[in-house]
């Protein structure tokens, strides 16, 4: 009787078997009582499957509760942020030594070409030469008096202009350096005119706040392939 | 959590699992059981529940969603997450109503229930009285004096299994095999209900 009461639940039996059994149904008194326990034991069945598993997902949370929590020690939490203060400083350390580098670079080619400046050996005592004489004596007051008066009369001297330039480099007056190469630059008659690079070396040695200025016209000295680009090229590469 | 753990089953794989083969069943429904548990923690401080509470109520949510996917009532419409959050809130808030979990699980969707509407009026009412908690309970203390096996296939049965899958999990030579095999518990069981 079972079979025919899962049958018919099932939709397996034909229209007619179906009619019968639906009248059957409403007059037997025992395949009523079949019904109910079919249908009694398919709900028993069911919440005993689902207190089963009720019991095994109560043991999968105990299980889960009792895993250790994955805690940050304090030692590993010292040690990551020792580390990140190791990069901060490493990087903070390679950015410095990164510029250090390239204000050497700087520093030396101020040393190298801004300490003799070229003198003629002709015996001439023009302004320009005796300028030059008192800057090689390190009379570098003297000497800037003596190109500025030059200038005073021809506004347009280059050499003049260059070694005014210069010579208030060496006195660390920087934004008189700078204005002069500036002229300096602006000169367009100049077979090679360092007017561009000298006024990046002025303003590299002028403060951290020309930085930006400074390495502008050191790329601009590169990619014009104005006079000084090599030394520029070394001094970028060097990290400034 | 999820998100982070290499541990975390797609949506897909979730569905995949709770209907393939009995290992990949159950350990699906493990690792999902897993996968939001934090609901629970989640519950304990959104409605103020007990974690035992939350817990069972989470259990529930589970099982819920389980049937569903294996009665394809679960559309996914929505993501696996979206749709156990809802159920779980909704638990949580009839919890909430004095509304007891076990009160819920007899009124969820039994499939008793879809089949007393179809029968004829006079059979429905008859049936009606025949049909109890009481009863359930009666027959849930007998089920469990059966032997392993017809413990087993009766509640792979409840739990909405085919013959046919049901004879793969138990090991039967085919589907009528476990067909005839499980009437043959029911019988017994009758008998012993009987007595």
């Amino acid at each position: 009787m079972l079979e025919q009461i899962e049958k018919y639940l099932n939709n397996e039996l034909s229209l007619q078997e179906k009619q019968v059994f639906e009248s059957q149904l409403s007059t037997d008194k025992e395949l009523i009582k079949e019904f109910a326990f079919y249908a009694n034991v398919h709900t028993a069945s069911k919440q005993l499957a689902n207190e089963k598993r009720k019991e095994q997902f109560d043991n999968l949370r105990k299980d889960i509760s009792s895993r250790p929590v994955r805690k940050i020690k304090p030692m590993i939490w010292a040690s990551g942020l020792a580390a990140s203060v190791i990069l901060v400083l490493g990087f903070w350390w390679f950015s410095q030594t990164a510029t250090s580098n390239a204000e050497i670079l700087a520093d030396v080619y101020i040393q190298e070409h801004f300490e003799n400046l070229p003198v003629k050996m002709d015996g001439n005592a023009d302004s320009l030469q005796m300028g030059l004489r008192l800057f090689n004596e390190k009379k570098l007051n003297g000497a800037q008096k003596i190109f500025e008066d030059i200038l005073q009369r021809k506004n347009s001297d280059s050499e003049a202009t260059k070694f005014a330039g210069i010579t208030a480099l060496r006195l660390q007056k920087y934004d008189k350096a700078i204005q002069y190469f500036q002229a300096l630059s602006q000169q367009t008659n100049l077979y090679a005119n360092p007017g561009k690079f000298y006024e990046a070396l002025a303003l590299m040695k002028k403060n951290t706040t020309d930085r930006k200025a400074a390495k502008k016209i050191l790329n601009e000295v590169i990619i014009n392939n104005l006079e000084g680009n090599e030394e520029a090229r070394k001094i970028i590469d060097a990290g400034y | 959590m999820s998100l982070f753990s290499h541990n975390f089953l797609p949506d897909e794989n979730i569905i995949h699992g709770i209907i393939g083969d009995g290992v990949l069943q159950r350990n699906t429904e493990n690792r999902l059981y897993e996968q939001f548990f934090y609901f629970i923690k989640d519950a304990t401080f959104k409605h103020k529940l007990s974690e035992d509470e939350a817990a069972s109520l989470y259990t529930d949510t589970i099982l819920a969603f389980i049937e569903n996917v294996r009665n394809k009532r679960f559309e996914g419409k929505s993501s696996v997450k979206t749709y156990l959050y809802q159920i779980f809130s909704n638990k949580c808030v009839d919890f909430l109503r004095k509304t007891t979990t076990n009160k819920m699980s007899v009124h969820e969707a039994q499939p008793i229930q879809n089949w007393i509407l179809s029968m004829p009026d006079d059979a429905k009412s008859a049936l009606q009285k025949l049909i109890s908690d009481h009863e359930v309970e009666v027959l849930k203390g007998k089920i469990k004096l059966l032997g392993d096996k017809c413990q087993q296939m009766l509640m792979a049965w409840g739990e909405g299994f085919s013959d046919s899958k049901i004879a793969d999990e138990l090991g039967y030579q085919s589907s009528n095999v476990a067909k005839v095999s499980r009437l043959r518990c029911m019988d017994k069981l009758k008998g012993m209900y009987k007595s």
